[in-house]
């Protein structure tokens, strides 16, 4: 009977381990990473991938062993046997992922939202309102009173507070760099920060875009502009540029 | 002529429909000349309701239903052997076959919509569709999708086995049944028929105020939807009733197999949840015909209500796809395992807890949807609470296979890889339901694949699997075994390809519904058209199999797979009253390995 669980588990502990490793030095499938925002979250999507990985492995294992250590040739002539319950494993099992839950609930569920909000609870640098029309977008610098339709300039390291709008149809304002999303909600304001880590632009990194990402009809697909980082005196020759063209 | 009297009942629906159709476009037509609104919507919702209840008053619900209240003498359809599957039969095994059958030929379109769809995006730039196309080819392989993942094992596969199961002759109510599976077919037509009208752009979910706004296609997509949702509420109250009042003698509550169960707990949710979103629906018609503007934010509407009322449905729904997938995995795990169910009681209560919670957690898809952000912590804990009765579906199907004598025949085969499957969904979903990641994954491919994940590799592999495990009960032949494995082999390996591909487009910023993408994502994308195509040969097989074998497989004999449960107890196929004798049941569905074990649950007589 012993002998049914030592592979199993020898197994389970080296393909978590193996797979493990893996993720931690290969796993790249996230965009590159360019605000505050981006570091919580990825932080909170690799940490999720950790958890995952035992839980994987320790089913696929057992279902793979299983199925090959139990099988028989063809139909089977006896019955196995009449096991119709283990309490203690049920306990186990039912308390045990129960517990995984509450882990994951807290951190980095709770742990992350605080974050953001913590983020988000700052007084912005900078404010934008980007409208949202069938298929465009209207960037607007509000302090400032600048706007633009082809493209968001950003000055890094502020904090940013978008308020998003729609004019018409559900839209969503979506910076892959970034990873903040919010949907334009036509008759409401929706809010989202970033604030941009490094300098970057579209040019370099398709991620640096802003994208819609709720569907809103034949243009949706191509309802995006170029993002661009800048530092901070480049951003305020771009603003001054700006209103002189007005 | 006479050999064609079978066609009769479906000529008489289609000359019922074309009179509807007329009569409707006359009193649109006149109701539009009275109120001076645009008229084409109207004259569209007129004469779609008046060819629906055309279709079914020809089609049988006046001859063999309506004649009775009025005392004349109703007239029943009679046919035989296949010409039965044609007319309005109130027989469940008729009934369930003309429901998988109308559905696996669904799910076949719409995976020709999705290969379409893949040639589209094989090229970064346009390509086979376009914009003009693209979004409504996407928005019909969703819902079709969606119906079949709905529909195809409770309608199909639990009409017919479910009354055998347990040991009932009919379901409780056998006209409603005929009823909900002939309420199918206009549907079917109406979504077909969408592209002729400017199709409709609004995915699925047709969020207003788009779908408020957009061509007339759309409003065929809502009466389609509020359509099948009637029958899917027919559909459940029958099985709730049929479980409740029809159980042979012997036959308790903790006797009914498990498959029954999820059927229990699936019906529950659609009898429940359906109308909410029909009411949804209904409103987005409101605001298109009636010129209401539930959905117009210039004049007070609001979006967001919508989606909320949407998810309120269609998060449970798709409880109402998974639970019976669940429950005949876990049907199949004992039966080839040799063994009985590990911890059935504990996997009734999951049931039940995910029945309940499952209509607490819609919330879940609108963490960027600018609700109050209040909502985002409660909702995030639930649904991941829902992962512990979740859990114990992986605990009873391992715990039933360990030390089990496994056989590993094709259904079996599904019932092993639909396990896997559904871990990666099920570990996905944690990802989504937590706030966090979810900002950056929603609407992304992360998603597509994810509820791929669940729908097809658990739902749809296990419509499959239990295919070919009551393939034997309904045509009384065996499948060609080598097919099977072959189908299974093929469709696993490049299902899998496929969707871990999608997995790495998504989180590497592919968003959704989008026909065109940045260019560094176009290896990916080649490769999972490539897996598409391999995934869409491997159904070959299965329908070459099906086929050849209903028309000439070697005889099964009633008990081909050597299960307990009651439906096996009778002959293969079974008889029009199902048994001979009425059953008495005096133990539990799964005796394997008890001493002396009778042959099945049944007394024999
Ligand atoms: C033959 C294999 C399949 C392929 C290659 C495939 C591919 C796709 C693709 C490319 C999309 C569009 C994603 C987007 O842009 O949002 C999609 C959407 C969808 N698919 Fe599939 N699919 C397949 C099978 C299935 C199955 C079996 C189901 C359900 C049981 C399903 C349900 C859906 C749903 C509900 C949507 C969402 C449509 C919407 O956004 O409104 N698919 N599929
Ligand atoms: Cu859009
Ligand atoms: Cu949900």
């Amino acid at each position: 009977m012993k002998n049914n669980w030592t592979l199993p588990l020898f197994s389970w502990v080296l393909s978590t381990v193996i797979l493990e490793i893996l993720a931690i030095t290969n796993l790249h499938t996230l965009p590159s990473s360019g605000s505050k925002q981006a570091v919580v979250i990825d932080e909170a999507f690799f940490l999720l991938i950790y958890i995952c990985i035992p839980i994987f492995t320790l089913i696929t294992v057992f279902l793979i062993y299983s199925v090959f250590k139990f099988r028989s040739k063809g139909r089977p002539d006896k019955d196995g046997p009449h096991v119709t319950n283990s309490r203690n494993l049920s306990y186990v099992w039912v308390i045990g992922s129960f517990i995984l839950v509450a882990f994951v609930f807290v951190h980095p569920g709770v742990t992350g939202v605080l974050e953001l909000r913590a983020e988000e609870k700052r007084v912005p640098d900078v404010v934008i309102q980007a409208e949202a029309q069938k298929w465009s977008w209207k960037i607007m610098y509000l302090k400032e009173g600048v706007y633009s339709r082809n493209e968001i300039v950003l000055p890094a390291y502020y904090n940013t507070k978008f308020y998003v709008t729609s004019k018409d149809v559900l839209h969503a304002f979506w910076i892959p760099a970034f990873r903040v999303k919010i949907d334009a909600v036509p008759g409401m304001t929706t809010h989202v920060n970033a604030t941009p880590t490094k300098l970057g632009n579209f040019d370099e990194d398709v991620n640096y875009r802003l994208q819609c990402a709720e569907l809103c009809g034949i243009g949706h697909a191509q309802m995006s502009i170029p993002v661009r980082v800048l530092s901070e005196n480049d951003y305020k020759t771009w603003l001054k540029n700006q209103k002189s063209l007005r | 002529m006479t050999q064609l009297k079978f066609l009769w009942p479906i000529t008489r629906g289609l000359i019922g429909a074309i009179i509807g159709l007329l009569v409707g476009l006359g009193v649109g037509l006149s109701v539009s000349s009275l109120t001076g609104n645009p008229a084409t919507e109207i004259n569209i919702s007129f004469s779609y309701v008046f060819a629906l209840l055309g279709w079914l008053l020809g089609v049988g619900v006046w001859n063999s239903w309506i004649r009775e209240w009025i005392g004349i003498k109703p007239s029943y359809f009679e046919a035989k052997n296949w010409q039965r599957y044609f007319g309005f039969s109130m027989d469940h095994k008729v009934i369930g076959v003309q429901y998988l059958v109308t559905f696996v030929i669904l799910f076949l379109l719409g995976g020709f919509f999705a290969l379409l769809m893949r040639i589209e995006l094989a090229d970064s730039g346009e390509g086979l569709l376009g914009p003009n196309y693209y979004n409504t080819i996407m928005s019909l392989h969703g819902i079709i999708m969606v119906a079949v993942a709905v529909a195809a094992i409770i309608g199909g596969l639990s009409n017919y086995v479910l009354p055998l199961m347990i040991g009932a002759e009919d379901v409780a109510f056998p006209r409603i049944n005929a009823l909900s599976f002939w309420i199918i077919p206009p549907v079917a037509i109406l979504l077909i028929l969408t592209p002729l009208f400017g199709g409709f752009d609004s995915g699925w979910t047709a969020y207003p105020p788009l779908s408020v706004t957009n061509a007339d296609g759309q409003l065929l997509f809502l009466f389609a939807f509020l359509t099948f949702g009637l029958s899917s509420i027919l559909g459940g109250l029958n099985f709730l009733t049929t479980t409740i009042c029809l159980r042979a003698p012997g036959m308790t509550w903790g006797r009914l197999p498990i498959f029954v169960w999820s059927i229990v707990a699936a019906s529950i949710i659609s009898v429940t949840a359906t109308q909410v979103v029909a009411f949804g629906l209904l409103m987005v018609i409101l605001d298109r015909v009636a010129g209401m503007v539930f959905f117009d934010a210039g004049l007070g509407g609001k979006p967001l209500l919508y989606e909320h009322v949407f998810w309120f449905y269609s998060h449970p729904a798709v409880y109402i796809m998974i639970l019976p997938a669940f429950g005949a995995l876990l049907e199949m795990v004992s039966h080839f395992s040799r063994k009985p169910l590990f911890g059935y009681k504990l996997v009734v209560a999951s049931f039940l807890s995910i029945t309940a919670l499952s209509f607490l957690v819609w919330a879940h898809h609108l963490f960027t949807s600018g609700m109050d952000e209040f909502l985002h912590i409660p909702f995030m804990a639930i649904t991941e609470l829902i992962s512990v009765p979740t859990g114990v579906v992986f605990l009873s199907a391992l715990g039933t296979i360990w030390r089990g004598k496994l056989w590993l025949v094709t259904p079996m085969l599904f019932v092993v890889g639909t396990v896997f499957n559904f871990l990666i969904g099920g570990l996905t979903g944690i990802f989504l339901a937590d706030v966090a990641t979810d900002i950056h994954l929603q609407d992304t491919y992360f998603v597509v694949a994810h509820f791929h994940y669940t729908m097809m590799g658990g739902e749809i592999f296990m419509l499959f699997g239990a295919i070919y495990y009551w393939f034997p009960k309904m045509t009384g032949r065996l499948y060609n075994e080598t097919l099977g494995r072959l189908h299974f082999i093929t469709m696993f390996l490049t299902y899998n390809a496929l969707f871990i591909t999608m997995f790495i487009v998504g989180t590497n910023g592919m968003n959704r519904r989008v026909w065109t993408y940045p260019e560094n994502l176009q290896d990916g994308n080649i490769l999972i058209g490539v897996f598409s195509l391999l995934l869409g040969l491997s159904f070959i097989p299965f329908v070459y199999n099906m086929v050849a074998s209903w028309a000439r497989g070697t005889v099964s004999g009633n008990n081909p797979w050597g299960a307990t449960t009651l439906e096996w107890a009778t002959d293969s196929p079974p008889p029009e009253e199902n048994f001979a004798h009425p059953p008495k049941v005096d133990e539990g569905p799964y005796t394997y390995g008890q001493s002396g074990r009778k042959e099945t649950q049944a007394t024999p007589i």
